[in-house]
């Protein structure tokens, strides 16, 4: 350092050091996070000078936290840790269930590791947040993939305070790997947003099976009673039996391992078309009302399958997670 | 850890030197606070949007310089409308405290332009590597070291000219 660098760095500091500790006011937060009240503007200065001090309990606490965020946090970066192989086959599992299930508008929040490997199924980066470290919020993505190492890290905040419900899990015991959802609003109001669907959802379902234009066959017709299939579901097929005559044939995808009451996102269906020759034309006509359907509405994958009894069916998907809300008369929660 | 108890701690940790910071680019203790508490109130609402301790420390100096930044504009065009501008007085026991040589090596940092002040004070108070300044400043390490070096011979012609 030179002689000149000498003098500007004492210089510098002297002048800094004029501004002593005490000359440091108490920190105004704003009260509500989202709306910005200054409140440290206008008349709050002073009365913030003079409360100069905080208690020395208050201080105490402070240091004690100053301490976990400058030395805790660095420690707990989610780096890539040693991997067994179940570990790994469950991971490259999830991966395969997020790139197929998971909506591509949602974000998907996920350990550096995990990350990688969703980049490797065709995730784009964009779309992935990467938890550095524990003190990473997820909130902003719609879904978690809770590795080991994420739930680590974590710990019960995972479940309680950020994603309380699993949609897909893969593996088993410490090594598993689960797709959680997240609460953007809180679990409470989740779960409060998931009962209120849940309820809009069997007083639907049992107008679908009212419903002279559609055929539930089977069990099927128990899992719409309850209320199972996804809201988005439930839509589509009240539109398609306006069009024609429907009959439900099979409910499934709510992904392996998922909570109770996640919804089943995925059903097949067939025409009751009398005469076979006209199936396929009606079942074209059906693809193309639900490909002109807006989003939240228009399926993920629309697919012609064959059924038993040589019939000609369709399979029709929606992504996870499935958005709450969409029956009641208010606008749907958020569900990212 | 949530918002409120870490920015509080951050706070306790970090306030005094982010004043000094904004007193020594602003030379003005009211409007350094003020800057200061912004910055502290920019981070809180945008806690959950940061990764982790780093990047609140970065986004923290960041805000504290742009907010000099701000009042510094404001001064300027303040002094184009008033058609003079007028030295910050300095106070007789600052003079006695510091010495007559860095109270004038202080002035002539506070002569700088704005962007080779920051840089001088970045590096030689917070004591700040080229690449995290690069970070704060938005400008690439090289650009750090030759802006720093401009403000350096810019200080050394100063003080020669008054010694």
């Amino acid at each position: 350092m030179t002689p000149l660098e000498d003098k500007v760095r004492a210089a510098i500091r002297a002048k800094a050091a004029r501004v002593t500790p005490e000359a440091v006011p108490p920190l105004r937060l704003p009260v509500r996070r989202r709306s910005y009240p200054p409140a440290y503007r206008g008349g709050g200065r002073i009365g913030a000078r003079q409360l100069r001090w905080l208690t020395p309990a208050a201080a105490a606490v402070a240091v004690a936290a100053v301490v976990t965020l400058t030395v805790g946090v660095p420690r707990a970066v989610l780096g890539p840790a040693a991997m067994s192989a179940a570990e790994r086959a469950a991971q490259e599992n999830a991966a395969q269930w997020v790139a197929a299930q998971v909506s591509r508008t949602a974000v998907v929040s996920c350990d550096p590791a995990m990350c990688q490997t969703l980049s490797a199924h065709g995730l784009p980066a964009a779309d992935l947040l990467k938890l550095r470290s524990a003190a990473a919020s997820p909130l902003r993505s719609a879904v978690i993939v809770a590795t080991p190492t994420v739930r680590r890290e974590f710990g019960q905040r995972l479940w309680s305070v950020y994603a309380p419900a699993v949609l897909a899990s893969f593996g088993s015991g410490t090594e598993r790997v689960e797709v959680r959802v997240i609460a953007a609003d809180g679990v409470a109001a989740y779960r409060s947003a998931f009962r209120a669907d849940l309820r809009l959802r069997k007083q639907t379902g049992a107008q679908l099976l009212s419903n002279s234009r559609i055929t539930i066959l089977g069990s099927t017709s128990v899992q719409v009673l309850d209320g199972q299939p996804d809201s988005r579901l439930m839509f589509s097929l009240a539109d398609m039996a306006a069009v024609r005559p429907i009959s439900v044939v099979a409910l499934a995808d709510s992904g392996p391992g998922a909570s109770e009451g996640i919804p089943l996102r995925s059903l097949t269906l067939t025409l009751s078309a009398p005469n076979p020759q006209y199936r396929s034309m009606f079942l074209q006509t059906l693809i193309s009302r639900l490909n002109t359907q807006p989003s939240p509405f228009h399926p993920s994958r629309i697919k012609r399958v064959r059924l038993r009894h040589g019939l000609t069916g369709l399979r029709i998907e929606f992504t996870a997670p499935s958005p709450l809300g969409l029956l009641g008369p208010v606008s749907p929660a958020r569900s990212r | 850890m949530t918002a409120e108890p870490a920015v509080e701690a951050l706070y306790q940790a970090c306030a005094l030197s982010m004043i000094r910071v904004a007193f020594v680019m602003l030379d003005d203790l009211p409007g350094a606070e003020d800057v200061v508490q912004e910055a502290f109130c920019s981070l809180y609402r945008r806690w959950d949007h940061l990764d982790d301790a780093d990047s609140a420390m970065r986004y923290l100096r960041v805000s504290v310089l742009n907010g000099c930044r701000s009042v510094l504009r404001r001064r300027a065009v303040r002094r184009r409308v008033l058609l003079a501008s007028q030295p910050t007085a300095v106070s007789a026991e600052a003079v006695v405290l510091d010495g007559e040589e860095r109270e004038e090596v202080a002035r002539a940092v506070g002569r700088l332009p704005v962007r080779q002040r920051e840089a001088v004070v970045l590096r030689y108070y917070l004591d700040l590597s080229d690449e995290q300044i690069g970070q704060v400043m938005g400008i690439r390490p090289g650009t750090v070291r030759s802006t720093a070096h401009r403000a350096l011979e810019a200080l050394g012609r100063a003080l020669k000219e008054t010694s």
